[in-house]
């Protein structure tokens, strides 16, 4: 009995084996020669590849941007097909492709990731990365100011051409008019507003990435300024000193916040919810334009505004790549390409599409293309594109933000 | 020859099947939880990950929310499923069975529906600003949100005991109604004589007919909400989490590092439930003894 | 009759409670165009979420087919490993049947997610990740012991006896299964269906780990917005989704009472 089981495992293992074994292999050296050769060449091995693009698939506006603006023109205009593969969280992303390399899978299924900050590290600590493949692109070369910090280092970590920008963020506050007529402008002012308004502010529990960013304003206003953390977290010896006016800070608002500090909303999207409904008269994002948006779609109330803090806040810049084992890399430099021109960017702008701030330099337009840029109507929800650009304070590197996450599990959330 | 070996070879594929793609998976995984990562030039076996975890906190509170979110649901459900099913089998009583089974059908609804949708309806029911609240303040027993209790994401888990409770009932009484309809009226009527008051009938019949079948649709309740994962991760908060929802964490964490230790909370939750389940069919077994059914 | 009367009001409001009122902030959401705190019923109604899971570009249809093409192709697979189990289970007593029913019947008791993590890996290395292959395999145990367990409660009230007269009556082995013991078995199969096809369709977990993203079931589409995604899309998306279990649930049944009604007229003909 005992032998037969182990016979009949064996067998339909072979069998399960052999049924799956995919002899797709691309050569090596083709491949490579997509980081060398000139784009006619990538646009003609492009043509009639599928290409799978994985990113996070919770919002209808963003799928909506993908699948019905952007698809249909790559297919149009390059015959290439782009397939959108909806995930719930941009970390899962990562696991598989460090279990794809695990198991040494070479032709993978994602094409084109979207990612930024400490999934980028994790992605570039583990080589999942293709290669430094944005110099290849027409649109990179043409119209994004390769040199910006923003564009060079993600997240203080060097870019190094693994991932092409697809669009910025900036940190903004979003409050509804009606309610609160003047906003804090800085971190002082939140902890009074806090205290005279219990119940009514919050932010996303860490590690959610706009939950984080919140906490990294507050470092910058109590430990006085970003300058000093401009370089890797190891060099300052005395930094777990340095950070305790945060953690003193944070745990001196908690009594005052939503549920009396007891817990934190999961996410962001559940803090907008808490907005939404009307629960919170604060919340927080790091998409300008997202309020206005909402605004659009009936969920945040017609007085919703968004401010931006007197000291600046933190923006950074979103960004595609290509894994290392992708099956498509022509198609989907393509595709990354298509994505990073002044249209895309454009329509990507305009808070009916998704109102994401775009990556390119509008120095480097034409005046034509600056118009039409200038021209999309944001909402009066949102800042002026000028007031946002003129209060930008750089991101601090992954090593700080792992610090600082971990760090505020013990300081804030289980005291 | 054949008499003989009929039996196991009409078992063989389905045994197979669960062998292979269950037991192969629980042994994959339990040697990895070893550190067992031939891969990755790890061939020795440890028990780091175990140590690490029973030396966390993390851990320990995991489990304790666990158990008392799998208790409270499988508790409230079970009465929740009683009450429905004793009904259900008074009004047959009482009707003779005519439209009993368009009721026995109706209640079998939640049964149906998925639990992510299921978690998402008391989402939608039970969160501060929820359908409930907005009742509640309309007819002016409360006046702000904050009045409303926390049962949605709370660090209870009062928003995972809901939906389970809420779900699992029908199973419940699904499991239980059969047992119950075996009871002959007859047995009424000789307890009508005996005076029996309609207390006394339900105490002395018709509650211990379905014990049995009650205590084993109940430990299946336990033993599915103790390990499921679905619900627990849309209606829990970060910390603590269940510990289907840390072994996911950890499983996910993007280094596979961490997923020795994954691992390790899959294993102890497996053998956990096995142990339950040996417990509770050796108690179920006696009981029958004692009682001279079986 | 007064106490008809007691049960009856409690058994509608326990109805209203437990299955009617849950279910009306899904519809209102879904339709709600803001839908601000404590109105109960929102300012204006939009069919935007609507539009979009339904007409939209948003995939749902080919999600729906391949929910149901997987919990298809794993209900059938369940049936032709569970009537040869259940018959040797409940007709024979053999040595170790304690521990075949321990098998069968573990992966009730131990999550399977627990199994699928310690196989995933294997799985990626033999290109079962990613695949519909993949996905149905991993269905396969939480699915069966149900199968098994239904087909047995059919196999109970079998008597040997009725297949012994068909066989004295002259019928084959083949005849007398699809004359006699199928016809038979028919309610425990369709139970059992019915549990293999919820169970599946419900999946998330053991479906996006093997699925890895690249088996789209509408769990899989809908996870993402009921997480903290669009309110409105993820009610829109429920109220689907619970409508396509309800659905397949329901013409199952139907299926088999035309089943009967056909059985009847030919033996009433004949």
């Amino acid at each position: 009995m005992k032998n037969s089981i182990f016979l009949a495992s064996a067998f339909l293992a072979l069998t399960l084996s052999a049924c799956s074994q995919d002899t797709n292999e691309q050569t090596a050296e083709e491949t490579e020669q997509l980081l060398t050769s000139d784009w006619q060449t990538i646009a003609d091995s492009a043509t009639g590849q599928q290409v799978n693009m994985y990113m996070w698939g919770g919002s209808d506006n963003i799928n909506r941007y993908i699948d019905e603006w952007v698809a249909p023109r790559l297919k149009k205009d390059h015959d290439v097909e782009l397939n959108r593969v909806p995930m719930n969280d941009s970390q899962d992303i990562i696991n598989q492709l460090v279990d794809e390399k695990f198991a040494g899978k070479s032709n993978g299924s994602m094409d084109i990731i979207w990612i930024n900050g400490e999934n980028f590290k994790t992605a570039k600590d583990n080589d999942l990365l293709w290669g430094s493949f944005s110099g290849q692109l027409p649109n990179f070369n043409d119209f994004i100011d390769k040199d910006a910090p923003e564009i060079a280092n993600d997240f203080g970590e060097p870019v190094e051409g693994l991932e092409a920008p697809w669009g910025k963020a900036q940190f903004v506050f979003v409050h509804d008019e009606k309610k609160s007529q003047n906003p804090p402008k800085s971190m002082d002012e939140l902890a009074e507003w806090v205290q005279e308004n219990p119940g009514q502010f919050t932010y996303p529990a860490l590690p959610d990435f706009t939950g984080s960013a919140f906490v990294r304003h507050v470092l910058y206003e109590t430990t006085g300024g970003y300058e000093q953390y401009q370089q890797p977290a190891e060099s300052i010896s005395d930094l777990e000193k340095r950070l305790e006016p945060m953690w003193d800070y944070l745990n001196s608002i908690e009594p005052y916040l939503w549920r009396d500090g007891e817990t934190y909303p999961e996410s962001l999207a559940k803090q907008d919810q808490l907005y939404a409904s009307g629960e919170i008269a604060i919340t927080m994002s790091y998409d300008p334009a997202l309020a206005a948006s909402e605004v659009l779609k009936g969920r945040f109330p017609d007085s919703t505004r968004t401010f931006v803090l007197d000291g600046g806040t933190l923006s950074n810049t979103h960004f595609l790549s290509i894994p290392f084992n992708s099956s498509a890399r022509a198609g989907a430099m393509v595709a990354i390409n298509e994505m990073m021109s002044p249209e895309a960017q454009t329509a990507k702008l305009s808070p009916e599409n998704w109102g994401d701030l775009s990556a390119i330099d509008l120095n480097l337009l034409s005046s034509e293309q600056q118009q039409a840029m200038n021209a999309v109507e944001l909402g009066e929800a949102t800042l002026s594109l000028a007031e946002l650009e003129n209060n930008r304070l750089p991101e601090l590197s992954s090593d700080y933000i792992e610090i600082i996450e971990k760090g505020w599990l013990q300081h804030v959330a289980k005291e | 020859m054949w008499q003989k070996n009929k039996p196991y070879l009409l078992l063989f594929p389905a045994i197979g099947t669960i062998v292979l793609l269950f037991f192969g998976g629980l042994f994959d995984g339990f040697l990895k939880s070893l550190g067992y990562f031939p891969a990755l030039d790890q061939k020795d076996f440890n028990f780091t990950a175990y140590r690490e975890l029973f030396r966390s906190s993390e851990f320990w509170e995991s489990l304790i929310l666990t158990l008392r979110v799998a208790f409270l649901s499988s508790l409230f459900a079970a009465v929740l499923g009683a009450i429905i099913a004793i009904f259900l089998f008074m009004m047959k009583e009482s009707t003779n069975g005519s439209n009993s089974s368009i009721w026995y059908r109706l209640f079998q609804l939640p049964l149906t529906i998925p639990h992510l949708v299921g978690g998402y309806i008391i989402v939608l029911l039970f969160m501060q600003s929820g359908f409930l609240s907005r009742i509640a303040t309309n007819l002016g027993f409360i006046e702000t949100i904050s009045e409303f209790p926390v049962l949605v994401n709370d660090s209870f888990g009062w928003g995972i005991i809901l939906t389970y409770a809420w779900k699992e009932a029908p199973f419940i009484s699904l499991m239980i109604y059969p047992v119950l309809s075996r009871i002959h009226s007859s047995w009424r009527d000789v307890s009508r004589v005996f005076g029996a008051s309609r207390w006394n009938y339900v105490r002395e019949i018709v509650i211990p007919v379905m014990m049995p079948a009650w205590t084993i649709a109940t430990f299946i309740v336990f033993v599915f909400t103790f390990s499921a994962f679905e619900v627990p991760f849309l209606l829990g908060v970060t910390y603590p989490s269940t510990l289907p929802v840390y072994s996911y964490q950890l499983y996910t964490s993007g280094t596979l590092a961490d997923r020795p230790e994954a691992l390790a909370v899959n294993i102890i939750l497996a053998s956990f439930t096995v142990l339950l389940g040996l417990v509770v069919y050796a108690v179920n077994k006696r009981w029958n003894a004692l009682k001279g059914w079986d | 009759m007064k106490p008809q009367l007691f049960i009856k009001i409690s058994l509608s409001l326990l109805v209203f409670l437990l299955m009617f009122l849950p279910f009306i902030p899904l519809i209102l959401s879904s339709l709600s165009f803001g839908w601000q705190w404590p109105a109960i019923i929102p300012d204006s109604i939009s069919f935007r979420a609507w539009d979009y899971v339904l007409f939209g570009s948003s995939g749902t249809w080919q999600a729906v087919g391949v929910s149901l093409l997987i919990a298809l192709i794993v209900t059938i697979i369940n049936i032709l490993l569970a009537v040869p189990a259940a018959n040797a289970l409940v007709r024979n007593s053999f040595r170790g049947k304690w521990l075949m029913e321990a098998i069968i019947f573990a992966p009730i008791i131990i999550p399977p997610f627990v199994a699928v993590m310690g196989i995933h890996l294997t799985f990626l290395k033999l290109g079962l990740t990613e695949t519909i292959v993949g996905v149905v395999l991993a269905h396969l145990s939480p699915t069966l012991p149900y199968m098994v367990r239904a087909i047995m409660i059919s196999y109970q009230t079998l008597s040997v006896d009725w297949e012994d007269q068909a066989r004295m009556l002259g019928a084959g082995p083949v005849s007398r299964f699809t004359l006699v013991v199928l016809p038979h078995l028919l309610p425990g199969i369709v139970a059992g269906a019915s549990l293999s096809i919820l169970i599946s369709l419900s999946q998330y977990l053991i479906t996006f780990i093997i699925g890895s993203g690249q088996v789209v079931t509408l769990s899989i589409l809908l996870f993402p917005f009921i997480s903290g995604g669009d309110p409105a899309i993820a009610s829109a998306y429920s109220l689907l989704f619970a409508g396509m279990a309800i659905m397949t649930l329901f013409g199952l049944d139907v299926l088999l009472k035309k089943y009967y009604q056909q059985k009847k007229a030919v033996t009433n003909k004949g």
